[in-house]
């Protein structure tokens, strides 16, 4: 695992030499390497796709233009990319403070299904989604956040612990508290969603 | 007892199944796992849904190729009006915003201390009768005592003239 991780943090050390160098596909290799991922952590913490889009857009934005200032020695780019993306959802969080209503969930255009999916999987599936949507949004953001890089993103407690820019005990704690108020607000809901959402997946 | 294992695991389990506990609370939930059936139970609620989390969440919003791609495009076109900038020396305190909250800070520190300044100067100018002042003075000798003597020349002069008195005679020469 650790030879793993030495080896990805070599070979992306070395594509950011060459993106630094003025090579061009060095960038689009840094994007497809990050892009799904930074799209999933701002879409899961703000539950809108044109707002997690633009953040997405905004942080490779900024991580280009500053790719020169990221020290592979403090931190690993995947984390960089990650403190920055937070900290973008962080001012969406605030300046969408008083404007939580989203027309677009209500005609129901985040619940776009794969052509192939059959109506009742799609059901299911929008059920299932909205269902986990709306316990992570009752969550404070800050546990939420916690939740989304520990559950969604696989991330350990020390790489939690720079994105959000706390101490690590605070990130176990967030993560503890995530979770079980995530585990109350599903439990009248009942698992099954989940497991509906993981077969349809 | 069983109630108070269960107690105990209860309020431990999370950190349990998140791998977080110390080691000797650690062991102590694992020993009450395997001897109370509640316990057991209460670890198979938590666990299964810790895994179905973790298999879950990261479904959540997956992104299609297309949307990905769109995104892309705008990045390469904003870096293309925008180009990275090369390292340079001494790239500090570019952020506009930073720049923008250094200045008034600057600002603000400025005119708290021009302020008192400011108003004390005014305030000593208005203390002062400039009416009263002498417009010049002169200091002559007389011969009569040989003592010099300030002379106030000009309409506001006051009455009278001061008058020096000479260094006493008996003042000790400095040794040195």
């Amino acid at each position: 695992m650790t030879d793993k991780r030495a080896t990805e943090r070599i070979e992306i050390d070395a594509i950011i030499a060459r993106a630094l160098a003025g090579d061009q596909p060095a960038y689009a290799e840094l994007y497809d390497r990050f892009a799904a991922s930074l799209y999933r952590l701002c879409y899961s913490l703000l539950m809108n796709e044109q707002d997690a889009e633009d953040i997405l857009q905004e942080s490779f934005l900024y991580a280009f233009k500053n790719l020169h200032r990221f020290d592979s020695n403090k931190a690993s780019l995947k984390t960089w990319l990650y403190t920055i993306s937070v900290s973008r959802c962080r001012n969406t969080y605030r300046r969408k403070r008083f404007l939580t209503v989203d027309i677009s969930q209500w005609l129901g255009f985040e619940l776009k299904a794969p052509p192939s999916e059959a109506p009742e999987a799609a059901v299911i599936r929008r059920d299932a989604n909205e269902s986990i949507s709306n316990a992570l949004l009752d969550l404070s953001p800050r546990l939420r956040e916690a939740i989304v890089l520990r559950y969604g993103q696989g991330m350990t407690y020390r790489e939690i612990s720079e994105v959000m820019g706390c101490p690590q005990k605070t990130a176990e704690s967030r993560v503890r508290l995530g979770h079980q108020r995530l585990r109350k607000s599903l439990q009248p809901v009942g698992l099954g969603l989940l497991e509906e959402l993981l077969r349809v997946h | 007892m069983v109630r108070f294992k269960y107690r105990f695991c209860k309020v431990h389990m999370a950190r349990f199944v998140n791998g977080d506990l110390s080691e000797p609370v650690r062991r102590r939930v694992a020993r009450y796992i395997d001897e109370c059936d509640d316990c057991y139970r209460e670890y198979m609620r938590h666990r299964e849904f810790a895994v179905k989390l973790e298999r879950s969440l990261p479904s959540l919003g997956r992104p299609n190729s297309d949307r990905l791609n769109r995104v892309w495009s705008a990045v390469q076109s904003d870096l293309l009006v925008t180009p990275p900038r090369p390292i340079v020396f001494g790239d500090f305190g570019t952020r506009s915003s930073l720049n923008f909250s250094y200045g008034l800070v600057i600002i603000a520190i400025a005119i708290a201390l021009l302020l008192p300044m400011t108003i004390g100067f005014h305030a000593t100018l208005l203390s002062v009768d400039l009416r009263r002042l002498p417009q010049f003075a002169s200091i002559a000798h007389t011969p009569a005592n040989n003592a010099p003597k300030a002379v106030f020349v000009g309409a506001t002069a006051p009455p009278g003239s001061i008058q020096l008195s000479p260094a006493p005679k008996n003042t000790p020469a400095p040794s040195f």
